[in-house]
């Protein structure tokens, strides 16, 4: 089911995006848009036929399901087994790592970042959490920051 | 004029034959594979890093040194490419359809072996045709107007078609890639899909962009993996693999062949680049090989195809540079200045009054190509062990570096933003079963087929008859409606075939 889910998601995701492309180049002359009108009609016909397949592989499913004698998993029920996944939990985990490293400072918080990565994902044994960040943290300084000079925001702390 | 020049030939040969020159090369490919395996450092942020360094430097030195960056930052995005599924630059996304496969089969030091004697070979064989051919490659590239440009590009895009899967979900990815290789400025200058945002005017940018979609997506799914291949008992651990891969490309001769000429002639055509070097060569070798059925499921010719027309490109591309002083990519355009700084400019009068230093260059390149199978050795050796880290500490370390490449190019905190985006929609692609690969193979070829397609409307408007008495137009014209009609023929020809087989 949640297969499913996903791609009705992807579809839906897609035809915004085609929706929105198409109400901003709606204004400009013809030579401008023409390949991107031609890409956003390839589109469409695309998207419809995506569609219908989808419905009729769902429609296959749960007939086979059914007839099986399974019982159907509800939509919320997938969406929390989804929810519950560990890739969940890294993004969950990576989230507040973007928001925060231009106001903390990029290399504490990859510091942290690191360490909680690798607590919350199942890395065991004191030395290696301490040495991972380290290492990490020390080796992206000294090459992008001090060999390369690349200006990494430097926020309140670090 | 005469074809070579050997006289000038030989001059360049005793430039390049000094210790201090090869110093500089062997430095030169270690930092530029070392650079090149990083995930957003590109060839050319490698070359514009070096760039000062060199500054005080003998000519010869010094673009030999930042020549040699080159060639190993090429073979470095290859590394990238075959064991982490994301490619280092835009000339190793072919690497990615049958190098990361053959990685997750547990066949990862084979496959980096076939990696660096493909590149290598390609770039020897490439240099070699340049060194006899470089006084007359302006009557190639002469011969391809924006007309044929579009045309290549065009056979370049249907590769996504050749993808496997469900050839539709192909071509929907596909085509999302090529409308956001559209975003920024139009070829006339009107901005679309910009959303009314300053930032987006250039179009999107390609290292978060290609990171997020194959390398973060790649890193998500990963979490819920032990490490990246399937099955770690089998999986291989001797040297003797690696040579056993070396070995692979020198068999497949004529595909190494092919991919050689390919890369060459594309390579030579400004702003034509690697990457359509890469997926034009994989095309052709898919299409005549007769295990054509395993490409994209690691398939050994696939790679080679792949990486031998990518290294050969470069050649291509630098020979452009040197004797019209057209830069036909940023490492290319980075490579030049390079040849200002030492007091050299780039185009006729180099050919005219200093081919031995352009003949150097040469020399110095092959040199660089049977150095790079030494130092690429050396670099896989050890690169091919990063498939046994396990997935939770590559998964954090990955991201850290990613964030930076994203964020170091232009120091603007909305890449990392796009690169967060792209990353979550490349993962829902993998929830989807959807292929991502389409989606950057269409958004690097996107912005190219746009502008050629400008050039040929606004050279031939109104007289498009002038176009069909372009011989080399109308050949590659007809190949290409013969590739996109290829499905519709055969899917015909089966429902006719069908019925009698039911009758008899």
């Amino acid at each position: 089911m949640a297969v499913f889910i996903a791609r009705y998601a992807l579809l839906l995701i897609t035809s915004v995006f085609g929706l929105a492309y198409y109400y901003d180049i709606m204004d400009l002359a013809r030579k401008d848009k023409i390949v991107v009108e031609l890409l956003l009609l390839l589109l469409v016909v695309l998207i419809v036929f995506r569609t219908i397949a989808t419905t009729k592989n769902m429609v296959k499913y749960l007939a086979e399901r059914s007839e099986d004698g399974e019982k159907l998993e509800s939509f919320s029920k997938a969406v929390k087994r989804i929810l519950r996944r560990k890739e969940v939990t890294f993004l969950a985990v990576t989230a507040p790592y973007i928001a925060l490293f231009p106001i903390i400072g990029f290399f504490v918080t990859s510091f942290i970042y690191v360490l909680v990565a690798n607590i919350v994902l199942g890395t065991r044994g004191k030395l290696k959490l301490i040495a991972i960040p380290t290492g990490l943290t020390l080796f992206a300084y000294l090459l992008f920051g001090s060999v390369f000079n690349i200006k990494l925001p430097s926020g309140i702390l670090f | 004029m005469e074809l070579v020049n050997y006289s000038a030939m030989m001059d360049g040969l005793s430039l390049i034959l000094m210790p201090q020159v090869m110093l500089s090369i062997f430095c030169g490919l270690v930092l530029g594979v070392a650079f090149g395996a990083m995930p957003g450092v590109k060839g050319s942020t490698a070359i514009a890093i070096m760039l000062p360094f060199v500054y005080y430097f003998d000519p010869i030195i010094s673009i030999m040194f930042l020549s040699s960056v080159f060639t190993g930052s090429n073979f470095g995005g290859g590394i990238l490419a075959i064991l982490l599924g994301m490619p280092g630059n835009s000339g190793a996304i072919a690497t990615v359809f049958d190098g990361y496969p053959m990685t997750q089969n547990g066949r990862q030091n084979e496959a980096l072996g076939i990696g660096l004697v493909s590149s290598a070979v390609g770039a020897l064989v490439s240099w070699l045709i340049i060194l006899f051919a470089i006084q007359s490659i302006g009557k190639i590239v002469l011969l391809f107007g924006p007309g044929e440009m579009l045309m290549l590009t065009l056979f370049a895009i249907s590769i996504i078609g050749m993808i496997k899967g469900e050839i539709s979900k192909a071509l929907l990815t596909g085509i999302i890639g090529l409308l956001l290789g559209t975003v920024g400025a139009s070829a006339y200058g009107a901005p679309r899909g910009t959303f009314g945002s300053i930032m987006l005017i250039d179009g999107l940018p390609l290292a978060p962009v290609t990171i997020g979609v194959l390398a973060i997506a790649m890193i998500i799914e990963l979490v819920g993996k032990d490490t990246i291949i399937t099955d770690q008992e089998n999986a291989q651990s001797e040297f003797s693999d690696i040579i056993k891969g070396m070995l692979y490309p020198l068999k497949d001769k004529v595909n190494v062949f092919i991919s050689t000429i390919i890369g060459v002639v594309i390579g030579l055509l400004p702003a034509a680049g690697s990457s359509i070097a890469a997926t034009l060569s994989y095309g052709v070798a898919q299409s005549h090989s007769k295990k054509r059925k395993n490409f994209g499921n690691g398939e050994p010719s696939g790679l080679v195809s792949a990486e031998t027309a990518n290294s050969s490109s470069e050649a291509g591309s630098m020979a452009t540079m040197m004797a019209f002083g057209i830069p036909g990519s940023g490492v290319t355009a980075m490579l030049m200045a390079a040849f200002m700084m030492a007091g050299y400019v780039p185009g006729p009068y180099l050919v005219r009054e200093d081919m031995d230093v352009a003949y150097a260059v040469v020399w110095g390149n092959i040199v660089s190509s049977i150095l790079l199978v030494i130092v690429g050795i050396i670099f896989i050796r050890y690169f091919c062990k990063v498939i046994y880290i396990p997935t939770q500490i590559l998964v954090s370390g990955i991201t850290v570096l990613a964030v930076i490449g994203a964020f170091g190019v232009r120091s603007l905190y909305m890449d990392v933003i796009v690169l967060c985006i792209f990353a979550l929609f490349g993962y829902l692609l993998k929830l989807a079963d959807y292929p991502a690969l389409p989606v950057v193979l269409g958004f690097i070829l996107g912005d190219l087929v746009d502008a050629q397609f400008a050039r040929t409307v606004a050279l031939y408007s109104d007289r498009y008859e002038i176009l069909l008495q372009r011989p080399l137009f109308v050949g590659l014209l007809i190949f290409n409606i013969l590739i996109f009609t290829s499905p519709l023929i055969r899917w015909g020809i089966n429902k006719i075939r069908r019925p009698k087989i039911a009758d008899s």
